[in-house]
């Protein structure tokens, strides 16, 4: 046998072990989905096939579409403030020496506390005075009371803000890593240049961290896309109310399933949010690599 | 169109001193070479003069104008970077023009500006390549000309051909002297390569550990060595060194040893010496030798019959020979 096939066995070998685990964790799973969504099944029952009935369904439930929307509204104002907020972040922290780690470390925390527990606390913050520390501090600044978790419209970015904060500290910690790989001679070229901090920051930094910012948006919208255990421990009941105004697919999928039993309902909303994922991350490849 | 005057300079990082009370007057157009083994202090000079490092005291002046508080962009001065620091999403054309567009010049006038240096330094057809689709050579141009598009009072270049071969650094050598002939201003050069520093300068600054060794054009610091570190440092193969027990220290270049059959001096030394390697360079044979347990180098004609293991008669040119005192400067 020749070295090289020598080392692709050997390199078969450990890979068949990742491989063997996708195929019977993930793939196989998501392609039953795919089936079960073409069926009439409560778990124990048998499967009647019913054809595209369950997506007829769907489109014709108004809460479904209200689900999809929710969904969106956490992606599209959960990624660019939670990319924005950690650049800034992270870009800061670049330039600071004294007490570095220290800093860095309280970002990170929050991503390594369960979402379990910052829910409630969150939870906790937003409640009426006197308990609420939020509305306390607004009180006394005078400021009028906010209703967050009890109102419709408040609801979704209450539970959205606990959500980015507990990101940051992944994202700080990737953008800083891509900030750091940008050679300090380019810097030092622009400034003799005569560049300003605005144009380093614009011709420079960013383009260089294209790549990271690939990353990131692609990690992060993925994560918003799927957001659950925020909304499922931060609304009464778990519900993702009030009045549905914070339920997320994923929530909706969870209800449908383990709730109601309908797993061919459950599963034709998984193909959707398959079908979604797939379809937006091929987007920001391509979008945001054309380079 | 500018001098450059560093008065009592030193620069220090917390406890650690990397340069001391340092002196240096640049003239106007002048090619100055900084040289010196690394860590001696000759790299942080020119950022400090470029105003990437602070300095700790001292005064540093471009133009009779003090810079010491000034933003590099403000010092009218450009750099050319080891690794070339060309921005790799640029294309040649943005990088040439980086700096005319940071000072907002009009677009027609970047158009003229980049073009001509484009000319001079023949890379007018890469203007629209990326950095990584350029040879090292092709870079090596491009940041030249990154530089002289904003036409600077002083040019610095930190060791600009140390990521070239051989050969292409031997013909860069040769345009950026051209280059010093066409635009005539001032620049400072920085290099550990003691050829680029002869072959360069018109004065050479040689450095060790933070401190100014010896200032002078490449045939004096050549023909005559302020100290042993200077006589040891520029020239190759090395000088050698022969001590004598009252301690001073006999310098003698390799090429003024000759083998004493063919040798006509009038103040010539013999020594009798084993010949350790015999190194063959084509026009010259080195040879390296024992006497009295001192190593010699000689630099001999490339057509001698010599093999390792002989014992040759050697005769030093003393009328060159160098005489240093025990603290090691020139006698």
């Amino acid at each position: 046998m020749s070295i090289g096939k020598k080392r692709a066995i050997t390199a078969w070998c450990f890979i068949s072990v990742p491989i063997i685990y996708f195929i019977l964790v993930r793939f196989y799973p998501t392609l039953d989905a795919f089936s079960i969504s073409l069926t009439d099944w409560n778990i124990v029952g048998k499967k009647t096939y019913i054809g595209f009935d369950n997506f007829i369904r769907l489109w014709h439930d108004p809460v479904f579409w209200q689900v999809l929307g929710n969904t969106f509204e956490y992606l599209l104002l959960g990624v660019p403030i939670s990319l924005i907020l950690s650049f800034i972040i992270a870009h800061s922290l670049d330039q600071v020496r004294f007490g570095h780690g220290f800093l860095r470390a309280c970002y990170f925390i929050p991503f390594l506390t369960t979402a379990v527990a910052m829910a409630w606390v969150w939870r906790w913050f937003y409640q009426p005075v006197p308990v609420g520390m939020i509305n306390l501090v607004l009180g006394q600044l005078g400021i009028k009371q906010l209703d967050f978790l009890r109102s419709t419209t408040e609801a979704l970015p209450a539970v959205l803000a606990p959500a980015i904060w507990a990101g940051l500290g992944f994202q700080i910690v990737i953008f800083m890593a891509g900030l750091r790989a940008i050679p300090q001679s380019y810097y030092e070229a622009a400034k003799i240049d005569g560049a300003g901090a605005f144009r380093i920051l614009r011709e420079i930094t960013l383009p260089q961290l294209r790549p990271t910012i690939v990353f990131l948006t692609v990690i992060s919208s993925i994560g918003f896309l799927r957001i659950f255990d925020q909304v499922y421990n931060m609304t009464q009941e778990g519900e993702g109310g009030p009045l549905n105004a914070t339920r997320p697919l994923v929530l909706h999928i969870y209800k449908a399933a383990f709730e109601r039993f309908e797993m061919g309902m459950a599963a034709a909303q998984t193909v959707v949010l398959f079908v979604i994922l797939l379809f937006i991350t091929i987007f920001q490849l391509k979008v945001l690599k054309n380079d | 169109m500018a001098s450059v005057t560093l008065s009592d300079i030193s620069k220090s990082y917390g406890k650690v001193s990397v340069i001391e009370h340092l002196d240096l007057e640049i003239r106007d157009k002048e090619f100055i070479v900084l040289v010196g083994p690394s860590g001696c202090g000759k790299s942080t000079l020119l950022r400090m003069i470029a105003g990437l490092e602070d300095i700790t005291a001292g005064k540093i002046s471009i133009a009779e104008r003090m810079v010491n508080n000034l933003e590099p962009r403000d010092r009218d001065i450009a750099m050319v970077f080891q690794n070339y620091a060309l921005y790799p999403h640029m294309n040649v054309y943005k990088n040439i023009s980086f700096g005319l567009r940071a000072r907002k010049m009009a677009k027609a006038d970047i158009d003229t500006h980049v073009n001509r240096v484009a000319e001079i330094l023949d890379i007018k057809d890469l203007l629209n390549r990326k950095p990584s689709e350029l040879s090292g050579g092709q870079r090596q141009r491009v940041a030249m000309g990154r530089a002289m598009v904003r036409n600077p009072a002083v040019f610095l270049f930190d060791e600009p051909l140390s990521n070239l071969d051989a050969k292409l650094r031997a013909s860069m050598r040769a345009e950026i002297k051209k280059l010093h002939r066409t635009v005539e201003t001032t620049m400072i050069y920085v290099t550990h390569d003691q050829v680029e520093a002869m072959t360069l300068a018109d004065r050479i600054v040689i450095m060790d550990q933070g401190k100014i060794q010896q200032i002078g054009t490449p045939m004096e610091v050549y023909q005559a060595p302020a100290n042993q570190f200077v006589a040891g440092f520029i020239g190759s193969p090395e000088m050698n060194f022969i001590k004598s027990r009252d301690g001073i220290t006999l310098g003698i270049r390799p090429e003024d040893i000759y083998l004493a059959e063919s040798a006509t001096l009038d103040k010539g030394k013999n020594v009798k010496a084993v010949v350790e390697v015999v190194e063959p360079l084509g026009a010259e044979t080195l040879l390296i030798a024992f006497y009295d347990g001192i190593k010699i180098t000689a630099k001999l004609n490339g057509l001698i019959d010599i093999e390792a293991g002989m014992e040759v008669k050697l005769t030093l040119d003393m009328s060159r020979a160098h005489l240093f005192g025990k603290d090691g400067e020139r006698v």
